[in-house]
């Protein structure tokens, strides 16, 4: 289990992280989103130990990472900014990760290498962009480790190669137990991946929820009446965001779903349909009720 | 603990990532080490071309750091290259994300680092030394190898590997740019014995009177890095650290702490300085700081010496540098703004500097203690390494009162008068001191005085230094140190000018504790400006003794022994030249009868010949030179054509008498101008050896004055030379 309480850290006076508090359960998804330069590749770098926050902290399985060799040999990560030794090919790094990580499983490699068609033994300088951040992949699965970390790991994957990745860390996570953590500023992304996600902005966590009651817990009604009406007509009903076109009102609510369309059916309705929300639409009007306005993507 | 301080894996990478330049290094090394031995064997297959049968080939005598030269090179050159190369992944930020997020510490990441390119350097010396060592022995007939001084020789190798692996790891450290690791690193290197260097000297040069050389902490030679280019760059030459084990240590133990100090801050070292000039705002001022003071130095330097000009020109030159490195590694103008204030800390310290210059010449010079006040005295008067005249005797101490007083009203003296450059006479006490430079003596001593020693270059008076000289004649262990001689190391001890034939190792033996028996009963004042060549001599009247030491790390002795001065010694040297002086006479003879022959073959001018004649008061008369020559120490045979007529005069007188030449030189020999004989008579062999060279040789026994006879003599002049040349 990771445990970050009141995490921070800064450069140059500038806060990239502030006082993030968050649980991230053994075993999940954890997707996090966020805008760029919201402090979401500072998180994962504090949790990998290339960081030292400045202040907070960051817990492992109640170990701290920072210098701590026992921890950090449970992570992988595999960074937004590749790495890759000058003129070397997949099976080159492939020793190099075997060298450093002692769970490195060979069998994996050759599997994924090859189900991914990546050749091991072409420089991956010559490697496109997507297939550089698929051999990265393969490389940071073969380690085996308890925790692995991707940051924007989809960019640059082509749609069939996004879903195949998803894939691959979901096999991951059930097989072996594994805890995955996924950044990306395209909550599209990670959606249909993540068992938990949460949403930091300016070095702040501001919502943190897991993905089934994000999705349940809010709806959109479609509406309309014959008579004139607004807002107050709907008393005692949990509107996280309401606009009205003539005589039909569009609304986000929050709460029983059921309940809510028994109450609104009683009051003679000309029109009541009940639509479910996108996790983008559940975060955008999170944050608006929030406070927060802004796209996501 | 595996991960924690030490990774294998890491290690393997390392060397990995050295592979190319530590093959290239090594491949390189070795051509280094095998070229001399092979130049060599291609001369050897020369000589054997041309040699006559019989003939002996004497192999080449090489030192330790010949056969292994590869070592300290590899030491010096490759390890900060290795160093930087290594550890400038830490300059990529994805690079420095990727090895900071492994299961290592930054502790195991510096040490697996530093371990990989040890390896590869030791492994290079060991291979390229061994390759060297093996090329060399394996031709006994071409090399001679000496061990002497590997042991302090592979400690110079060490000091220059840890010293440059530590300052190359410091600057790449604390910075995060190939172009700040490579400056911080010379920075670190070259800046403090820089700038200590360039205080002592203006000290010194305000302040004479301050044995600051005496102060070995002080010699830019204690750090044998920068004291191998120091010298390189003013001297023209490599210094003998190889037998400073004082500097190789100091090195050591300072490229250990900076290995240490690396260690330390590359723990500190965040992974986000990559791409940084350096690791912090403070470091990245420090830096500027310290490199706007390689100028700013001198303009502090040239304040004191009254050079306002000057000094304003370095000073805008220094402000110039300071915002030139911040722009130049931060690209950002508004930083130099940012790091105006630190101009104050620039200014702090050059006043700081400023007031060491100043202030030490100042508070030395109010010492002037009283004889009362002075434990005792040492005369450390030593100015080379190579020097071997009074090697142990500056350990020794004097408390005798008399020297303590003079010491004291000189130092008085000295201290009224240190900047006077024609004085005149000052009286001090009951003394009158004249302060012209030639009527003093000068010598560096050690005043004992409490805790404290102070160093100090001391103007004597003539007569003061007489009295000392008196005082220190009557001190036992001191004239005994002083005037035991060092002993020679095996087959270096020669005695010129012109030791005979028939002198073996038993009579340099013997000559050897002759003069050691005269010189213990040499007053010491003589034996003293004996030792240091203060002495005229007579040409002809003396011989030189020269050798290598076998003690004090291998001092080059040399001094004369002049007749008047060692007289049993020089009588026995010259007994060698008497034996088969007659014989050699009549060579001349059969030489000088046949001149008119040789004439008739070659211009005279290209035959000269020495002949020594003793004379009626047992002195020589030496006639020498070609025909020009003859003339003028013949002033009665001037004409060209008689030439030959002087040494026929020459040879009756010295027929005719009954003595023996007394002279040190009493070697006949003819002297051929090789470059002036007839084209016909130049071999090939001897040409592109000898073209500019006159050939010195003694006539053959069986000299014949004919053209054969003239090759034939030219053929043993070269074994000659191969012998003793």
């Amino acid at each position: 289990m990771i445990t970050t309480t009141n995490l921070t850290k800064k450069f140059d006076g500038v806060c990239a992280l502030e006082n993030v508090t968050c649980t991230i359960q053994n075993g999940c998804i954890y997707g996090m989103v966020g805008s760029n330069g919201a402090g979401k590749s500072t998180f994962l770098r504090v949790l990998s130990g290339v960081y030292k926050a400045d202040g907070g902290e960051a817990l492992l399985d109640g170990e701290p990472i920072w210098e701590n060799p026992s921890t950090k040999a449970k992570i992988a990560y595999v960074p937004d900014e590749l790495y890759y030794l000058p003129a070397a090919n997949l099976m080159r790094m492939g020793k190099l990760y075997a060298s450093l990580y002692p769970d490195f499983d060979w069998q994996t490699y050759k599997t994924l290498a090859k189900d991914l068609d990546l050749p091991t033994d072409r420089g991956i300088n010559t490697f496109s962009k997507g297939m550089r951040r698929q051999a990265l992949t393969i490389l940071a699965l073969s380690s085996k480790p308890e925790y692995i970390f991707f940051d924007e790991t989809f960019d640059g994957l082509d749609p069939v190669m996004r879903s195949y990745i998803k894939k691959l860390i979901c096999q991951d996570v059930v097989d072996r137990g594994a805890t995955a953590i996924i950044t990306s500023h395209s909550l599209r992304e990670l959606e249909d991946t993540c068992d938990q996600l949460s949403l930091l902005h300016k070095g702040g966590l501001i919502l943190e929820s897991d993905v089934q009651r994000l999705k349940t817990a809010q709806y959109k009604i479609q509406i309309a009446f014959s008579e004139e009406y607004d807002k107050s007509k709907f008393e005692g009903i949990d509107i996280v965001h309401f606009v009205k076109h003539g005589s039909v009102s569009n609304m986000i609510v929050r709460g029983d779903k059921q309940e809510t369309v028994t109450r609104l059916s009683a009051m003679g309705p000309v029109l009541l349909d009940v639509l479910p929300l996108t996790l983008e639409e559940v975060f955008t009007y999170e944050m608006e009720a929030l406070g927060y306005s802004f796209n996501l993507d | 603990m595996k991960k924690t301080l030490f990774s294998k894996g890491l290690y393997v990478e390392g060397l990995r990532k050295l592979r190319v330049l530590g093959f290239i290094a090594l491949a390189l090394m070795i051509v280094i080490q095998i070229a001399g031995p092979i130049t060599q064997y291609f001369s050897y297959l020369d000589w054997l071309e041309y040699s006559e049968p019989g003939e002996v080939y004497y192999p080449d005598t090489v030192s330790f750091d010949l056969v292994t030269l590869s070592v300290p090179l590899t030491a010096a050159l490759v390890t900060p290259i290795m160093v930087l190369m290594l550890f400038s992944v830490f300059n990529k930020r994805s690079a420095s994300d990727f090895y900071h997020s492994l299961p290592y510490t930054r502790v195991c990441l510096y040490l697996s680092n530093m371990a990989a390119v040890f390896t590869w350097i030791i492994g290079i010396c060991v291979i390229s030394g061994c390759v060297g060592l093996l090329a060399y022995i394996s031709f006994p007939k071409l090399f001679s190898v000496v061990f002497d001084g590997a042991f302090n020789y592979l400690l110079t190798s060490v000091a220059f590997m840890l010293v440059s692996a530590g300052v190359c790891a410091l600057g790449s450290a604390m910075t995060g740019t190939l172009f700040s690791n490579i400056a911080v690193s010379l920075l670190v290197m070259f800046l403090p014995r820089f700038i200590l260097t360039v205080m002592t000297m203006e000290i010194g040069n305000n302040a004479w009177y301050l044995a600051l050389d005496r102060l070995a902490v002080l010699s830019p030679t204690m750090n044998v890095y920068v004291g191998t280019l120091y010298y390189l760059f003013f001297e023209g030459d490599f210094p003998n650290f190889f037998e400073n084990t004082a500097a190789d240590i100091y090195t050591i133990v300072l490229g250990i702490i900076y290995i240490a100090l690396a260690l330390l801050v590359f723990t500190k070292r965040k992974s986000e300085t990559a791409t940084q000039p350096a690791l912090s705002r403070a470091v990245q001022a420090t830096v500027r700081i310290l490199l706007t003071m390689v100028i700013g130095i001198f303009s502090v330097i040239l304040f004191i010496e009254g050079e306002i000009a000057g000094c304003i020109i370095v000073t805008l030159i220094s402000i110039v540098a300071y915002f030139a490195y911040e722009l130049i590694t931060t690209h950002r103008w508004k930083n130099c703004l940012r790091a105006l204030p630190g101009l104050a800390i620039v200014l702090g310290i050059s006043i700081l500097c400023g007031a060491v210059m100043v202030g030490i010449p100042m508070i030395s010079e109010k010492y002037t203690p009283d004889a009362d006040d002075i434990d005792s005295v040492r005369f450390v008067d030593l100015t080379d390494n190579h020097e071997w005249f009074g090697k142990g005797t500056d350990k020794i101490k004097f408390d005798d009162p008399e020297i303590l007083d003079i010491v004291a009203k000189t130092v008085k003296w000295n201290m009224k008068t240190y900047d006077t450059q024609y004085g005149g006479y000052i009286t001090l006490g009951d003394s009158m001191y004249y302060t012209e430079e030639e009527s003093n003596v000068y010598r560096t001593i050690a005043i004992k005085d409490g805790i404290f020693t102070r160093y100090r270059n001391v103007k004597f008076s003539s007569d003061d230094h007489e009295k000392i000289l008196d005082i220190l004649d009557e001190h036992e262990e001191y004239i005994k140190i002083l005037k035991t001689l060092p002993t020679p190391a095996d087959g270096t001890l020669d005695f010129y000018n012109g030791v005979q034939p028939g002198a073996d190792a038993s009579f340099y033996k013997k000559a050897f504790e002759t003069l050691q028996e005269e010189i213990y009963e040499l007053p010491l004042e003589d034996w003293y400006s004996i030792a240091k060549n203060m002495v005229g001599i007579e040409y002809g009247t003396s011989f030189d003794v020269s050798y290598w030491s076998d003690s004090y790390d291998s001092v080059d002795v040399w001094f004369p022994i002049p007749v008047d001065v060692f007289p049993r010694t020089f009588d026995m040297l010259l007994k060698t030249n008497e034996l088969g002086y007659d014989e050699r006479l009549g060579q001349f003879e059969k030489a000088v009868e046949s001149f008119d022959k040789m004439e008739e073959n070659y211009n005279h001018f290209d035959i000269s010949a020495t002949i020594y004649v003793p004379e009626e008061d047992g002195k020589a008369a030496i006639y020498r030179g070609d025909s020009t020559f003859a003339a003028y120490d013949m002033p009665h045979l001037w004409e060209d054509d008689r030439f030959k007529d002087g040494y026929v005069e020459a040879l009756e007188k010295a027929k005719a008498s009954d003595k023996k030449p007394s002279s040190t030189d009493g070697y006949i020999y003819m002297v051929i101008n090789y470059e002036k004989l007839p084209e016909e008579d130049k071999k090939d062999e001897y040409k592109h050896r000898w073209e500019y060279l006159e050939i010195f040789l003694p006539i053959p026994e069986d000299f014949d004055p004919d053209e054969a006879g003239f090759l034939r003599m030219m053929e043993d002049a070269e074994v000659y030379e191969e012998k003793y040349w």
